[in-house]
């Protein structure tokens, strides 16, 4: 009797054995994916240093030159770095106050039936793929601002327009989220002091849903930082200094894309396209890094 | 006696559903009056109808007057009315603003800009809500730090800096402990000196406690209006005197 108890209360059981297993895949997981990042993070630092330790390229003038000539060993990389951040913030400027009114309309204005119509389709618009988007912008986009500007069309306006169509969704559907999350009292509280719908927007729900919007916002970009695809179909992809909206140009993510198939491994310009890829990891990781320090703050 | 409010045959329907059925009801100035019942008595719907918080929610009929004017119609400024009868709930809901933002939140919606104003309300606001002598040292810090029984004293203070006549409360003190319900009952009795309070209550000992005047609901229907004491000793209706005994509810 005393043995079975003993034997029952210390020894192994099925409940625990499976407590075992679930830990042992969850760590197993963890390792899996920590290493991942690892390596990608590994990888890509040496690739993206031999330009400058193993042919001797200058930091400085890999991004401060405006000369991007593989041919010429010239590794200017300014151009890109400029037309990445010159399409992102173009695209995040419009896109984040049209995102904020559509979703303050969707959860403070309208209807339910009629939210309960837009909410799937923003959702669905989430996840189209980039290419769709690119699509629309050789088909919808070039033409037109070739009409009314003239040029070819093609460029960082273009860029920027389908960067814009792009990250709208997301944007709207994170702001949907973050506005969601303002507790129902705070509206009910606004209400019963006399506030206007309008009022209560401005001086509760926005400021308590303030960290969230700015997350939403910077995700956008992010997206829009780290987007290829559909900016390589319209942004034209030349690699000069643009000097205008209308100016072709090329973005870090595009002209990885173009060029990674058409240099060999090691070479130098092969190697430049790496540096690049360096730069966009380490700006994609400030964006996230800026995501947790905003919302870390709005916890608070 | 003084009559701030006067509700005449109201009704109030969610939709089909009739969950408040012709009540007529006066509420002295300057007394606390509760209202009593089961849940689902209608008398929170009541109290919200009386500042117009129903609006969106449900359909209203009958008439509220408030000196001599039907607060109940389509062209009544909202928003004003709520200036006049001030609100309350149930949790308290300080804003993640600063302590003293959040008790001139009503005064800056009306358009009040002159600082010396804002603080000399705040100051006689949170006094009167029994709240000052606590954070008289941290009104720029967050309110949302505050204890429960404060934050709710800090919404009582939110309301009053508006200068309303009446303040509907809603079970204010059923999401606190009893040594902060009591406290809060303790103002209540203070403040009635300068404004009405009409206030739902589930709890009947806070109705003897602290109402002059007890109105009991039972179904959507008002079953007996009358001094507190009388509907406590000595209730006309049966109903009243088996929900007080504990029978139902």
């Amino acid at each position: 009797m005393m043995d079975k108890l003993k034997k029952q209360l210390l020894g192994p059981s099925a409940e625990s054995k499976q407590e075992l297993l679930g830990k042992l895949v969850s760590y197993i997981a963890i390792i899996v994916i920590g290493g991942l990042v690892g390596t990608i993070l590994v990888f890509l630092t040496i690739k993206g240093v031999a330009l400058f330790n193993n042919d001797h390229f200058s930091l400085w003038q890999f991004l401060s030159g405006v000369n991007w000539q593989p041919s010429h060993h010239l590794y200017g990389a300014l151009p890109m770095i400029a037309a990445s951040f010159g399409v992102t913030v173009l695209a995040g400027m419009v896109a984040l106050p049209l995102a904020l009114v559509v979703a303050l309309a969707l959860t403070e204005m309208l209807s339910k039936k009629i939210n309960q119509f837009c909410q799937p389709l923003i959702e669905l618009l989430v996840g189209i793929p980039s290419v769709v988007y690119g699509y629309i912008g050789l088909t919808v986009v070039v033409p037109n601002l070739r009409q009314l500007f003239g040029g070819t069309g093609f460029g960082l306006l273009a860029a920027a327009c389908v960067l814009f169509l792009m990250i709208l969704p997301t944007m709207t559907s994170m702001t949907i989220d973050s506005l969601r999350a303002v507790p129902k009292q705070y509206r009910m509280a606004s209400t019963g002091l006399g506030a206007t719908r309008w009022q209560t927007i401005i001086r509760v729900i926005i400021p308590s849903a303030r960290s969230d919007i700015f997350t939403a916002m910077v995700f956008g970009m992010s997206r829009a930082f780290g987007e290829a695809l559909a900016v390589q179909m319209v942004v034209g992809n030349t690699t000069i200094m643009p000097k205008g909206l209308m100016d072709s140009a090329a973005t870090l993510t595009s002209v990885i894309t173009t060029g990674i198939g058409n240099t060999v491994m090691g070479t130098p310009s092969n190697n430049a396209l790496w540096s690049l890829a360096l730069i966009l990891l380490i700006m994609s990781l400030a964006f996230n890094l800026l995501i947790r320090v905003v919302s870390r703050k709005g916890a608070r | 006696m003084k009559i701030a409010l006067e509700v005449k045959n109201l009704q109030v329907l969610y939709g089909e559903k009739h969950v408040v059925h012709d009540i007529n009801l006066k509420f002295p100035a300057n007394q606390i009056t509760a209202l009593i019942g089961a849940s689902g008595s209608g008398k929170s719907t009541v109290l919200r109808s009386l500042n117009r918080m129903n609006d969106d929610l449900a359909t209203v009929q009958g008439t509220i007057d408030f000196h001599g004017i039907n607060i109940n119609q389509p062209q009544v400024n909202v928003y004003r009315v709520r200036q006049q009868i001030g609100m309350v709930f149930q949790q308290p809901t300080p804003f993640p603003l600063s302590i003293y933002e959040n008790v001139i939140y009503g005064l800056r919606l009306a358009g009040e800009k002159d600082k010396q104003v804002l603080s000399q309300r705040a100051e006689e606001s949170l006094r009167q809500a029994a709240l000052w002598d606590e954070v008289k040292d941290q009104l720029n810090e967050s309110a949302l730090a505050l204890s429960g029984g404060q934050q709710q004293r800090l919404c009582i203070a939110r309301t009053l800096a508006v200068r309303p006549e009446i303040i509907l409360m809603d079970e204010p003190t059923s999401a606190l402990d009893p040594v902060s319900t009591s406290q809060i009952e303790d103002t209540l009795v203070q403040l009635k000196e300068e404004f009405t309070i009409i206030m739902v209550t589930h709890n009947m000992q806070q109705a003897s406690r602290a109402a002059d005047w007890t109105a009991f609901m039972h179904q959507g229907n008002l079953i007996e209006f009358d001094k507190t004491a009388t509907i406590f000793m000595n209730p006309r209706e049966q109903k009243t005197a088996d929900y007080l005994s504990g029978k139902f509810g």
